[in-house]
């Protein structure tokens, strides 16, 4: 007679009579809990969207940012532990005291359904946590968590010492650009992710996204977009702060308000009297309208608007030189033209007027070739080399490399030092 | 104390916050290799945690956005090193063009003047902080390359972009910058990862501003002296406050005016006119009204008053005539004139008809037949005042043989007979009528025994002077001259 010992190496009937009975409390128990497998990032680290589940997306940074989801979801059943929680108002915002659930699964079943294990990266979707926010046509949503990390449960080790339950660490999704592709599935009802929609469960007062056939899912629909993820809103408390920012500072810095004041003129000459008081810096000849449209007017005081003084124009009339930036009012005072003032209306950014020039462009630069290029171009890649002129020196050179450091190899192995 | 709040510390905010609100971040390739550009939401970093949870949705389901920045203020403190002389008070005077309130538009001219009394605000350094929630390294160094370049190491904004405000311009500072909150190694947890800028912002906080009317010197009174004991000026100076209090009597007055332009004021029908005079009191149609009050502000119709001043003394007022006043259309150097009838002196005696030389016109004769009531104010071509005008003991006179009447006096039929109703030779003071042929009215001063208008004539410098001429911006006259 052999030695009683309940590990065997060979899970054996009696692993597998445990492991049924525990997948079996679990699928009666459990809660539905659907799994958007995570498949690998967009691209590789060379750009290549031939990717697989191990690919690295940025092998400097380690960090894989642009995601694939398998769009066919499937439902897992897990046990987790509900718990209250408090809202934690951060400087973003409200989060939840604690956003960390752990979920345990049954092992076999998960690989049974999903063909592999849970890892990091999945988003579980909680259809039982359903809820609907309060917003103006909001849908009801589901709750989505991302997977930290999945080991197997301290839990979950049978009396065979093999280990039937998978435990995961999941915390709240945010609506970032990791998981663009859940929020669409979401919005597009592709998924279960749309659960409610087109079967009857949506509660009254709030609209069916379905099609016309009740299924779900043709097209985005941006309640539930816009239920689920909250950059509308925000982007839109972050426009009525412009909003209020514009009424205190409408144009660029250095622009002031004051084409309601008055600027003397010599009653001589007519000429504008400079220190009178300020310019509004418009382009306007002064006391007229801000609109220099409404000044065009013949034989008025301001001629026009263009590259060069026209001919013919009499003392004291104005013209506007736009191949100035920023623009600049000219005034014939006798034998000469004057500058009276600069146009400085313009969009307005943070950055300096001559830093504006660079990065708010959009000018097209055309070469002597034909060629059309963007103007704005960043420093490092500005007249870059059109093939790789050094591509044989590079060859050579690593060739030579290797060669010396096969040489330092063997050396080193004789003679350490 | 009374309230005031002009929202300061929030323009500040506002305009800081304004510098994030357009950073984006480009993500991408998604799985079509289509790339997307998403501009980064920025919110307050302190809000009340009802309208946080608002902003929720009241739902734990709904996702934040990331990346996002949260701006606060981080603290508050006064700077002593750019305190300056903390009672200074700036002026600076500015003049608007003319606004018409009912189209809403403004219009090539001068309008309303206005001085601005400004005290020195209180400098205060803010110190706002930026936090960016991000949840990957590309998308973090996307931001901070774009903030990066903007602060070298300040840049300059503006609070609001009022030309008088002194303190509408800003710079903000750039002061620390901390890459992560989080430790590496991270270890078994994985916190929010938040990039931290600290900014300095050198602020003022103004007290309310004084916007007076314009205080342009429009006329110098010189007040001159009959004392040639020097002595004694200096020691009455020196014992009393106003040098001018000690001596006593009307003092030689020597104005100086914009121009020294003098004013003809004369009846042209139903309405007077009032032209304005060189220095040395002659009409010169190159003088325009317009080009002389626009140095001021403007003529508003049924504000706009001109104070013709009847009193030598230009310190009283209690005769000054006060009308309205606009430009004639026809003539750049004449104003129309409407006298306010309560600034004119009461009438002392009844209307006359009209003005007559009784021995050239009577009833029947140039002059309707009697009847109850007529009265003549009477001249003489043939008498300065010594003569009657209307001889006594003339069996022929149409005015009845035993009437004696004398150049000023009035006449009145009573029914009857023609008797005196005002006798000048034996009047005191000064007497006022209207003369209804002009609806004029005529002054009798007993002293000089002559009648005159009462406003009509030449205004020297001084004695002439354009009140309300400046309207305020909504529309009230600022009855506070200085």
């Amino acid at each position: 007679m052999g030695r009683i010992s309940l590990w065997n190496p060979v899970k054996g009937d009696d692993f597998n009579f445990i492991d049924r009975t525990i997948g079996e409390n679990f699928r009666i128990a459990g809660d539905g809990i659907l799994i958007h497998m995570y498949e690998g990032p967009t691209t590789d680290s060379n750009g290549s969207t031939d990717t697989s589940l191990t690919t690295i997306q940025d092998v400097l940074f380690l960090t894989n940012n642009n995601r694939k989801y398998n769009p066919n979801v499937i439902e897992l059943r897990g046990h987790h532990q509900p718990q209250d929680v408090n809202y934690d108002l951060s400087q973003f915002g409200v989060f939840l005291s604690s956003d960390t659930i752990r979920i345990t699964f049954h092992y076999n079943d998960m690989l049974d359904s999903l063909g592999r294990k849970l890892i990091a990266g999945d988003v579980l979707e909680f259809p039982s946590m359903r809820d609907i926010p309060i917003f103006d046509n909001a849908v009801g949503i589901n709750r989505y968590y991302v997977v930290q990390d999945a080991l197997y449960a301290a839990a979950g080790y049978g009396q065979k010492w093999f280990p039937h339950i998978w435990l995961v660490r999941a915390k709240l999704m945010t609506a970032s650009l990791e998981f663009t592709e859940i929020i669409d599935q979401a919005a597009t009802g592709q998924t279960a992710g749309g659960v409610g929609q087109g079967i009857g469960v949506m509660p009254d007062g709030f609209t069916e996204t379905s099609d016309a056939n009740g299924n779900p899912g043709l097209g985005s629909n941006p309640n539930i977009k816009n239920a689920l993820d909250l950059f509308c809103k925000i982007i839109k408390i972050t426009d009525e702060v412009v909003k209020e920012a514009e009424c205190n500072a409408f144009f660029d810095p250095k622009f002031f308000e004051s084409a309601n004041l008055y600027i003397y003129l010599d009653p001589n000459t007519n000429y504008p009297i400079i220190g009178s008081n300020y310019f509004s810096g418009d382009g306007a000849p002064p006391n007229l309208s801000t609109d220099n449209a409404n000044n065009l007017v013949p034989s008025g005081p301001l001629v026009g608007a263009g590259v060069a003084f026209p001919p013919g124009m009499t003392d004291g009339q104005y013209y506007l030189r736009i191949d100035y930036y920023p623009e600049r009012l000219f005034q014939k005072q006798g034998n000469c033209y004057k500058l009276i003032e600069v146009n400085v209306l313009k969009s307005w950014t943070a950055y300096n007027r001559v830093l504006d020039t660079f990065i708010d462009n959009i000018n097209d630069t055309v070469l002597s070739d034909g060629t059309i290029i963007p103007e704005k171009q960043a420093v490092s890649e500005v007249v870059k080399q059109k093939v790789d002129l050094y591509a044989e020196r590079k060859i050579q050179t690593t060739a030579t490399e290797a060669t010396r450091s096969a040489i330092a190899n063997e050396r080193a192995k004789i003679k350490p030092n | 104390m009374d309230f005031f709040y002009d929202m300061q510390t929030r323009r500040y905010l506002l305009q800081f916050m304004r510098i994030f609100s357009d950073i984006r971040v480009r993500n991408g390739p998604d799985a079509n290799g289509l790339y997307t550009i998403q501009r980064v939401p920025i919110m307050y970093g302190d809000p009340s945690s009802m309208v946080a949870q608002l902003i929720k949705g009241a739902s734990e389901n709904t996702m934040l956005p990331v990346p996002m920045f949260s701006a606060y203020i981080d603290g508050i403190k006064m700077n002593d090193k750019r305190r300056q002389d903390s009672q200074f008070v700036g002026k600076v005077s500015t003049v608007e063009r003319e606004f018409d309130a009912l189209t809403q538009e403004y219009g090539p001219n001068p309008g309303v003047r206005q001085d601005v009394e400004r005290y020195m605000p209180v400098p205060w350094d803010f110190t706002f902080k930026l936090d960016v929630w991000t949840t990957n390294i590309t998308t973090k160094l996307q931001i901070f390359e774009q903030i990066a370049v903007i602060f070298n190491k300040s840049v300059q904004l503006q609070q609001n972009s009022n030309l008088l405000d002194w303190s509408s311009i800003f710079e903000v500072w750039l002061e620390d910058y901390t890459f992560t909150n989080r430790s590496i190694p991270q270890g078994g947890t994985e916190d929010r990862d938040v990039m931290s800028f600290k900014f300095k912002i050198e602020g003022w906080i103004n007290p309310p501003a004084k916007v007076k009317r314009s205080g342009l010197i429009a006329e110098i009174v010189t007040q001159v002296y009959n004392v040639s004991d020097v002595n004694a000026i200096r020691t009455s100076i020196g014992e009393e406050y106003d040098p001018f209090s000690c001596f006593g009597g009307i003092p030689i007055q020597i104005v100086t005016t914009e121009g020294n332009y003098k004013i003809s004021v004369a009846n042209a029908g139903a309405i007077d006119h009032i032209t304005l005079l060189n220095e040395f009191g002659q009409v010169d149609p190159a003088l325009s009204w317009e080009s002389l009050i626009q140095k001021y502000g403007q003529i508003t119709p049924n504000i706009t008053k001109i104070r013709l001043k009847l009193d030598p003394d230009l310190d009283v007022t209690d005769s000054d005539i006060i009308g309205g006043i606009e430009q004639d259309p026809l003539n750049q150097n004449v104003l129309l004139f409407t006298a306010d009838i309560d600034t004119l002196p009461p009438n002392t005696l009844q209307p006359i008809t009209t003005i007559i030389d009784p021995m050239e016109v009577w009833p029947g004769n140039g002059l309707p037949l009697a009847a109850a009531g007529q009265r003549y104010l009477l001249t003489s071509a043939d008498s300065a005042g010594e003569e009657p005008a209307i001889p006594p003991n003339v069996p022929t006179s149409p005015w009845g043989q035993m009437l004696v009447a004398y150049p000023n006096d009035v006449i009145q039929f009573n029914g009857i007979n023609w008797v005196v109703s005002f006798d000048s030779q034996n009047s005191v003071g000064l007497n006022y009528l209207i003369n209804n042929t002009n609806s004029s009215q005529y002054r009798f001063d007993s002293t000089t025994r002559e009648w005159s208008y009462t406003y009509l004539g030449i205004y020297g410098a001084g004695y002439w002077r354009i009140d309300n001429i400046i309207q305020s911006p909504n529309g009230t006259t600022i009855s506070v001259y200085e």
